[in-house]
């Protein structure tokens, strides 16, 4: 089957849809002072909504001038992530929803070294290589930012 | 001249080069920024005599924004908000091998513009004081304005998505509680949206963690050196450069220290537009983010000499250029110091020491400078994939440590995918920075100048400032069509 779509329609159409969005989340919106509305809350995202509207429809059009039907370079992002590199991006998206989820929880001692040590690891840096950047890091970041910032790092339940 | 000789005393010179060094160290790490590097240093400075304390601030405050240009030529990832437009041209300059150059380019263009700023501080800051007052809402409006415009002039490829990308910049700007009426908006009933999308990890996550993606995605190179050239700092082809760029630096110098003499605007939006108005200005616009040398020098000079910029009002007024001055301002007034027009008839040998420190600073700043480059640069001869996981360690906790959160860290992840996703697809990252950065001091102007008109819009143009900038705008979109369509009339006439 042939796609009637190509990267401009599918930007254009993605602006249309998030200027909707704003639009219809800013419908309950106050007014402003004297119930005058260019002094509320609405004011501002409504005018950007309509001009992303606006040039989404106008991307949209350039798209069809374009007249390249298909996923192009959407398509091409996917085609591109062979199999070890999508499972890399994926493993590092999980890795960074690890550390969010799981630092206040741990430490910042030990998610950090597990984070370090399983990019590493799945980068390729050999076991003992690994074992001692991780360290290094960990020490290095530790000392600027707990000690010299002061900055209050998770402490988790066992540190 | 007595005021010059006597900041160098060693009870003056060496915490002023020790603060410098940490301004070095500081500034290169993503998410420390110059603003928190001075913040660090104050504490310490009570103790010492005024001018002792002021030279270590301002010399922490030059070389911390220099420094943030190194990881920025090097990695792609900016060290503080001021290198986010040193980004564009440095980075591609060292993807073709003249990452030594545009380095040391930087460096020595970070101390010109520096020196440029702060001499147009000693001469003409009660005057360009006066004018910046001058500015009330209508020419903020006007002037953000005109910032945003330099997306159009920024972007490389098509002028609609980079339209696009200013506005989302501009409509995620407006995401937390609404400043003019305290109505949250775009929040969902979650505390931390309410203080707003921080600028810092978004731009921590569009250019250092998607360009992790990008690397990661390409699997190529990962257990090479993630600097693969020899970094040899050559002051004598910088200089060949710089010759040949006279007009540049000094127009990206006063361009930024302008700007950072408006309050409000610092050395981040400085460098953003002289960079813009480098490319509008230049024989070869084309060549502007494909790693050409004017790109360099245009924001690197514009954002030390901002920092020049930030204190005219600070010194003359009392009133903070940015938030390196307002942190300022607080320690001079512990020091028992009362900034305004009257220091220059009580204090003015201090403020002759403050000058004075401000030009010594950019001599330190050379030496010092190109020993940062030298450690930053066996730091990132690590290989490739040691630096990856660096980076994004070191921006998960800089991020973090920005504001004690881990919803920043989740900033960074969701720009990061944000950033991958919207190179591969050609639209332009930095006018969404852009308009980050721009959008809420566009609404505010905007929204407080409609109120005092009661909606009329008039006076946004009838004002002579507000005008003239409505004019300069005008000028920048209309001169290039204008310009063509005489070239096409004259061509004719020729042929003819």
């Amino acid at each position: 089957m042939k796609h009637t779509f190509n990267q401009e329609h599918i930007i254009g159409m993605f602006c249309v849809a998030l200027g909707g969005l704003v639009l219809f989340l800013t419908r309950n919106f106050p007014a402003g002072q004297g119930n005058v509305q260019i002094s509320g809350p609405a004011f501002f995202p409504n005018v950007l909504a309509i001009v992303l509207i606006i040039v989404g429809i106008f991307e949209g059009l350039t798209g069809s001038i374009r007249d390249e039907g298909d996923f192009a370079s959407i398509g091409a992002i996917w085609r591109g992530m062979k199999k070890p590199e999508f499972i890399n991006i994926l493993l590092l998206v999980a890795l960074f929803l690890f550390y969010i989820f799981f630092v206040e929880l741990l430490g910042f001692i030990i998610t950090t070294f597990i984070f370090l040590f399983i990019v590493m690891w799945r980068l390729g840096v050999p076991l003992i290589k690994n074992i001692l950047y991780s360290a290094i890091f960990l020490v290095v970041i530790f000392l600027i930012f707990g000690k010299l910032f002061t900055v209050s790092l998770p402490s988790g339940i066992l540190f | 001249m007595e005021a010059f000789l006597s900041i160098f005393q060693i009870d003056i010179i060496i915490p002023w080069i020790l603060a410098m060094g940490l301004g070095i160290f500081v500034g290169g790490i993503p998410g420390l920024t110059a603003t928190m590097a001075v913040a660090l240093i104050v504490p310490l400075t009570f103790h010492m005599q005024p001018i002792a304390g002021l030279a270590m601030i301002i010399g922490v405050s030059f070389t911390s924004i220099f420094a943030g240009d190194i990881p920025a030529t090097f990695l792609r990832v900016p060290g503080t908000p001021a290198s986010g437009a040193a980004v564009l041209d440095g980075f591609q300059m060292t993807k073709q091998g003249k990452g030594s150059l545009a380095v040391a380019l930087d460096l020595v263009c970070s101390a010109i513009g520096g020196l440029i700023g702060i001499l147009i501080l000693i001469f003409i800051s009660p005057a360009l004081a006066n004018f910046a007052l001058k500015f009330t809402h209508f020419e903020y409006f006007w002037l953000g304005i005109l910032g945003l415009s330099m997306s159009a002039i920024i972007s490389k490829g098509s002028r609609i998505k980079g339209i696009i990308s200013m506005v989302v910049g501009v409509l995620i700007s407006t995401i937390g509680i609404d400043i003019t009426t305290g109505y949250p908006r775009f929040t969902f009933s979650n505390t931390e949206l309410m203080a707003g999308i921080g600028f810092i990890p978004v731009m921590i996550g569009l250019f250092g963690i998607s360009e992790v993606f990008r690397s990661i995605h390409l699997m190529q190179d990962l257990k090479t050196s993630a600097l693969t050239e020899e970094i040899k700092v050559s002051f004598k082809s910088v200089a060949t450069i710089l010759n040949r760029n006279k007009r540049l630096i000094l127009q990206s110098s006063v361009v930024g220290n302008l700007i950072g003499a408006l309050p409000g605007a610092g050395a981040d939006i400085a460098a953003w537009v002289a960079y813009g108005v480098a490319k509008r200005t230049s024989k070869n616009p084309d060549s502007f983010g494909t790693g050409c040398e004017e790109g360099v020098i245009a924001p690197t000079s514009a954002n030390n000499a901002a920092l020049g910029g930030s204190w005219i009002p600070a010194l003359v007024f009392g009133i903070p250029g940015d938030t390196i001055t307002a942190i300022v301002l607080g320690a001079m007034m512990m020091y028992g110091l009362r900034p305004g027009p009257l220091i220059f008839e009580g204090e003015r040998f201090l403020v002759n020491q403050i000058f004075s420190v401000g030009l010594v600073s950019q001599v330190f700043l050379v030496i010092l400078g190109y020993l940062g480059i030298k450690a930053y640069t066996r730091i990132f001869q690590f290989s490739r994939n040691v630096v990856l996981a660096g980076i994004m360690i070191f921006s998960i906790v800089g991020a973090y440590a920005m504001r004690n959160s881990l919803f920043d860290v989740v900033i960074v992840l969701i720009f990061g995918l944000m950033g991958f996703v919207m190179e591969k697809v050609d639209i332009p990252l930095p006018p969404l920075i852009l308009g980050l950065i721009l959008g809420p001091m566009i609404e505010e102007n905007l929204r407080i100048g409609l109120v005092k008109t009661s909606g009329d819009f008039m006076p946004f143009l009838s004002r002579p400032i507000s005008l003239s900038l409505f004019i300069i705008l005008i000028v920048l979109f209309a001169y290039e069509p204008i310009r063509d369509a005489l070239m096409i009339v004259l061509k004719k006439k020729r042929t003819e």
